[in-house]
């Protein structure tokens, strides 16, 4: 930072005063400053600088006290300067909320702080490259003087005593692109004004800065106005032109400010005007304010506006570099651009060009916005990998959720998925996916925002900022977004996606300007990587972010897979109609008892009021009102059979006995087949009794045996029967619903040498069917998710004297749900983190011990979570005589698929048509774990809803896929006043559950249930986001 | 139903003199631009009589400048309120929710898209397609100054700061 020569002063702060910082009370911070300092006497100057780039940061203070090291604060208040003052500046202690990292001493003499990171160790700071916002938050944009102490204004000496054509050369030689979205090569276009003979030319700086979401030119004019302006004399010298403008948005009043200030100040120095620092050039500027045009950022609509035109664009050729601004030859350069080009003059173009890729020499200016963390303004070499710049600076996902797209390029640009976040950051990398770099502008969307509304946000844009001049453009966007808008609405056509496609290529070709050729790039991107979001828009009537209000009701039905009106019935127990609410859920989940315990209740990680304090307790809810009818069965009566065709359904477990009870009422004879002795599926063999009890299970499956569904036990399809026995025992449809059994192999050295070494279904399977003799003294489960932790909590409740986990990431990477972890630990399960396995050691054939390596996070992998890498030579064996894998499974699909042609995936799973659910073979369906690898019951539950309908339609020879109908709200239940004072003091309550010492040695269930009260209590919290 | 605020279709002697200071200051330049966006700051709208004076001291049509004034959304010509907020409608705002404030705005001072004044003419909402402000979405500007980080509640508690302020002047 520069100190005012002529004050002597001991220390300097420096309030971070943009608009951003200005916004976020910089202005405050700044006077309380003043006032305290003024208080205390101190020997202090307080500047007021540009933008730091650190926008979550905001208020940014630097404090550089002589004698020791440059000191940056965050998140400064007015409130918190007094103690800033006393600690630090008087006594040099560093204040912990506040430090983010201080720079490297300049010299020996100044003393670091302790505990504090440096720049190249802070994460959001230590791989940028400021070369453009190099000044930006050292300087007081208002202050020539500090301008000319970090080396302004050298570059105009030295061009000063070069030929323009060798300013060219330097320029060409750097190969510095332009950054205003194009990237054409700089020193090319310079080079095809400069050979144009005329007495006039001209210097237009594009500061109109208008792509929704970039903010980097604004910056750099409120911090570095001065930059901006050397470059437009070198460029003007570089040309041959003595009239610069600097076209800037009226959006931007301090920007504006700061430019006139210095263009004030550089006349007055004599390096704007007639004959800079007495030479023979004369170059002066002139500011021509923009008028809310987004076109006007387009050169040739620019120019037209500085000619007191409509800002519509013209045909190119001409470009302006031979004929442009009143018809003389014209260079229009972004302001990026220009602030990169002193530094080039003055360091050197090889040194410019050493930084990037052979594509993108240098660095680029990103506005990172969005659901990411550190949002702000960033600069990065060229080269750098997009996953670096969001996770590694802008320290990846803001909420938790994880992040889906980035969009690029603004209106112009388009949607780069996370799978290719891997590709570095340069124009010709970018440009294959679809999108351009653009001028900057970077926004990170996750999974809470909607694709499709994405685009027609930007369609929505374009079609307003169109100028008219052109058909193609004017008409072409305001049907594309016509189409999006009826998609949004629940309203699309899957041969809208066709139109969408065919009016891009037309408007694309047909446009006369930039803004109409690019407007169809962001329905182009978001279609060629979100294809399934539009699917799902137009087939289903579902918006899978639940975002586009139309489609979506309520954020919980929303997430629920079987969209189970979850208003209503949280509504009807607040008017304790336990019965009717009972009866709502039964529509869309025959397992409402099961659910109540064991689902992974999507419903409530979307709940709003979870956002608030804690979410709803719908889960436990729809376990009271559920297990009032659990004896429903012997009130059933069988239902009528009224249809001739009989279905099979292959597995009892959640998908096929939920399309057994959906087909039963439409009338189809149905048989349910299963391997085992028991029904249930993997809610029998995978989850242990204390979570979910037995007779739970039975009573829901014998209600729906008690609706003349016919089960027929301990039958092996593939063993004892195939699909075409079934096919010539007359049933004219079957639904493949098998689940996922086999566990997958650790791929270690003995895993299937030793007896006591048991994937976990197995492990579980043998103990929930009730052989319950203890597996051993010392148990090793592997891996972190629920079942994981099943196996643990099993063992230990057989009365293994040792049970640990080890897993291979940490806590927070753990799938299994949270309450299952505490619980485990509670019971004594000890969990250990960053562990891998590498090897079983046994002895003769029983298992001795488990060999592990230590593991670390590495960069994340395609699944976004950060990947363990083995950490050499620190193998170490945890003695153990059994060992559990439970890592995860797949489908024994072998026998079954032999020979039948039936398609299977690389995953081993059913090949399905996702809408609706046939294999390959005609009538045939499948759906569950069997399509979809391990996932959760309430999947299964909407597969089996889907199945059945599937399989009526294929019955009445209906076309598949049908269209679904969006039929919101269908019910509307009153609302219950809940006065304030209740309000108040309501808090979701935790379920209460059997002290740790009373689950011991037996398998009774640990969560006994919410009381009335609660339940009512809990519903009253609801803010019913159906109405 | 809210009532059109009148326009002023004749010119006061002291409006003259406004218009005779802009001429004044800006001869040099003699951009029809300049001289558009300077009425709009003084009057708040380029009136009618602005428009004429324009064209009865340059080279410019009433109806090249009629032309001008229409195709940029700086330039009213419609008055406006003494308060002029602009939502911003950018993607990191759209993102944070910047429809639902607009929506809340705009039924909060019971004014729309064909009459964005408010009938006692102390607000004015515009429209803004971006305010350069991402990392602060979503966000708004009142006359000039930005406000970051918005939900219903602040938006609604600067709003009405403003009018508090009004009020305090015309007393």
């Amino acid at each position: 930072m520069y100190k005012d020569d002529n004050i002597s002063k001991k220390a300097i702060v420096t309030v971070g005063m943009a608009t951003c910082g200005r916004a976020a009370g910089a202005a405050d911070v700044f006077n309380a400053f003043k006032a305290e300092i003024e208080k205390a006497g101190l020997p202090v100057e307080l500047k007021a600088t540009g933008c730091v780039g650190l926008c979550s940061q905001e208020v940014i203070t630097e404090l550089e006290i002589d004698g020791r090291t440059r000191l940056t604060y965050g998140g400064v208040t007015a409130e918190s300067v007094p103690a800033i003052v006393e600690k630090t500046l008087k006594n040099g202690e560093v204040i912990k909320e506040h430090a983010l990292y201080q720079y490297h001493p300049r010299s020996a003499a100044d003393r670091a702080y302790e505990k504090v990171p440096f720049t190249d160790e802070y994460s959001i700071v230590k791989d940028q490259v400021k070369i453009a916002l190099k000044n930006c938050g050292n300087i007081d944009p208002f202050s020539i003087e500090d301008y000319l102490k970090s080396g302004g204004y050298k570059a105009t000496e030295r061009i000063l005593k070069m030929t323009p054509e060798e300013v060219i050369d330097e320029v060409s030689r750097s190969g510095i692109k332009g950054r205003g979205g194009a990237g054409f090569p700089t020193g090319k276009k310079w080079g095809f004004c400069r050979a144009v003979k005329s007495d006039i030319k001209y210097v237009i700086c594009n500061a109109d800065e208008g792509d929704p979401g970039a903010f980097m030119d604004r910056s750099l004019l409120e911090g570095d106005p001065h930059s901006v302006l050397e470059g437009m004399v070198i460029a003007g010298y570089a040309i041959g032109a003595n009239q610069g403008y600097v076209y800037c948005r009226a959006e931007y009043p301090l920007a504006l400010k700061t430019l006139n200030k210095a263009i004030a100040d550089a006349r007055e120095r004599n390096l704007l005007g007639d004959n800079i620092l007495g030479s023979d050039f004369s170059f002066d500027i002139s500011i021509r304010e923009g008028a809310g045009a987004f076109v006007c950022g387009e050169e040739t609509a620019l120019i037209a506006s500085i000619e007191d035109q409509r800002g519509m664009p013209r045909p190119k050729p001409p470009f302006p570099p031979i004929k442009g601004l009143w018809g003389r030859p014209t260079v229009v350069n972004n302001v990026e651009t220009l602030a990169n080009l002193p530094r080039i003059i003055s360091d050197s173009p090889e040194a410019y060009a050493s930084i990037g890729t052979e594509d993108s020499k240098g660095t680029k200016v990103f506005a990172l916005a969005g659901k990411v963390k550190y949002t702000g303004l960033i600069e990065v070499p060229m080269g750098m990998s997009l996953r670096q710049a969001i996770f590694g600076v802008g320290g990846g996902s803001l909420e938790g959720h994880s992040i889906k797209a980035a969009q690029l390029g603004g209106p112009s640009g388009g949607c780069i998925p996370e799978r290719m976040f891997d590709i570095p950051i340069d124009y010709a990398s970018i440009g294959k996916t679809g999108a351009i770099m653009g001028s900057g502008g970077m926004v990170i969307m996750d999974e809470t925002s909607c694709m499709v509304d994405i685009a027609r946000f930007f369609l929505e844009f374009t079609k307003e900022e169109s100028c008219g001049k052109c058909t193609p453009c004017r008409v072409g966007t305001t049907v594309m977004l016509q189409i999006l808008e009826r998609i949004c609405d629940g309203k699309g056509r899957m041969e809208d996606l066709d139109t969408l496609m065919r009016l891009a290529e037309t408007i694309s070709n047909g446009a006369l300007c930039g803004l109409g050729k690019t407007a169809p790039n962001p329905v182009l991107t978001t279609l060629r990587y979100f294809r399934d979001e539009y699917e799902a828009h137009i087939i289903e009537k579902r918006c899978p972010a639940g975002v586009c209000k139309r489609l979506t009701p309520s954020p919980c039905q929303n997430a629920c897979p079987a969209g189970i009106d979850v208003p209503s019935y949280v509504a009807l127990i607040s008017h304790n109609r336990y019965k009717e609410a009972f009866e709502l859920i039964l529509e869309d989940n025959p397992f409402p008892s099961i659910c109540g315990r064991v689902c992974i209740h999507s419903c409530e990680s979307e709940c709003k009021r979870g956002t608030v304090d804690d979410p709803i307790s719908i889960m436990y809810l729809k376990r009271y009102v559920s297990d009032l009818s659990m004896d429903r069965a012997k009130r059933i009566k069988p239902l009528p059979i009224t249809r001739e065709e009989k279905v099979a359904v292959v597995g009892a477990g959640p998908a096929g006995m939920t399309a057994a009870y959906y087909l039963i009422q439409m009338g189809y004879a149905v048989t349910v087949f299963e391997a085992h002795p028991v029904v249930g599926g993997m809610m029998t063999v995978g989850i242990p009794e204390y979570r979910l009890p037995r007779n739970v299970i039975q009573a829901e499956a014998d209600a729906i045996a008690a609706m003349g569904v016919e089960f027929k036990l301990n039958t092996r399809i593939g063993k004892d029967f195939s699909i075409e026995d079934l096919k010539k025992q007359g049933y004219k449809a079957v639904f493949l619903a098998i689940g996922a059994h086999k566990g997958r192999k650790l791929g270690v050295y003995g895993e299937d040498k030793y007896k006591g070494c048991i994937d976990s279904i197995e492990f579980l399977r043998k103990i929930n069917f009730g052989d319950k003799t203890k597996p051993g003294d010392k148990v090793v489960v592997i891996g972190g998710g629920n079942s994981a932790i099943d196996a643990a909590r099993t063992s230990v409740r057989l009365g293994a004297s040792e049970v640990t986990i080890a897993y291979r990431r940490t806590r927070v990477e753990m799938p299994a749900y949270e309450e299952e972890v505490e619980a485990a630990e509670e019971e004594g399960v000890k969990i250990d983190f960053l562990v891998a396995p590498t090897r079983v050691i046994g002895n003769g054939d029983s298992v001795t011990g488990l060999e592990c390596i230590r593991t670390e996070l590495g960069p994340p992998d395609t699944s976004g979570r950060r990947r363990p890498v083995p950490i050499e030579g620190s193998e170490f064996i945890i003695p153990c005589d059994v060992i559990v894998p439970a890592i995860s499974q797949e489908p024994e699909l072998t026998d079954l698929v032999e020979g039948t042609g039936c398609a299977v995936t690389a995953w081993n799973t059913f090949e399905v048509d996702p809408a609706t659910l046939e294999t390959s073979l005609p009538g045939v369906f499948a759906g569950g774990d069997a399509v979809t690898g391990p996932a959760s019951i309430i999947e299964a539950i909407a597969a089996g809803q889907r199945a059945a309908a599937s399989i009526d339609r294929y019955f009445n020879g209906e076309k598949l896929p049908w269209h679904f109908k969006s039929v919101r709200p269908k019910r509307l239940v009153d609302t219950i006043v809940v006065p304030d004072d209740v309000a108040e003091r309501l808090k979701r309550e935790k379920m209460p559950c059997l002290i740790a010492a009373k689950r011991t040695g037996n398998f009774d269930e640990v969560e006994t249930g919410l009381t009335e009260q609660m339940c009512v209590d809990e519903s009253k919290r609801c803010l019913r986001c159906d109405l | 139903m809210q009532t059109q605020v009148e326009e002023n279709l004749t010119a006061s002697p002291e409006d003259l003199a406004l218009m005779e200071d802009v001429f004044r200051k800006n001869s040099r330049e003699n951009s029809l631009m300049i001289y558009l966006q300077q009425v709009q700051a003084q009057f708040g709208y380029v009136p009618p009589y602005a428009i004429k004076y324009i064209a009865e001291r340059t080279l410019f049509s009433e109806s090249r400048i009629y032309g001008v004034v229409t195709f940029y959304t700086q330039f009213s010509i419609k008055p406006v309120g003494k308060n002029i907020i602009k939502i911003c409608n950018g993607t990191a705002c759209h993102v944070g929710g910047s429809k639902v404030l607009g929506k809340k705005l705009r039924s909060h001072l019971k004014v729309d898209d064909e009459n964005p004044t408010t009938e006692d003419r102390v607000f004015t909402v515009q429209p803004v397609a971006c305010l350069g402000c991402c990392a602060l979405a979503p966000a708004m500007m009142v006359n000039g100054r930005v406000y970051g980080k918005l939900t219903v509640d602040s938006m609604i508690d600067v709003v009405e700061s403003y009018r508090k302020a009004a009020e305090l002047e015309v007393v």
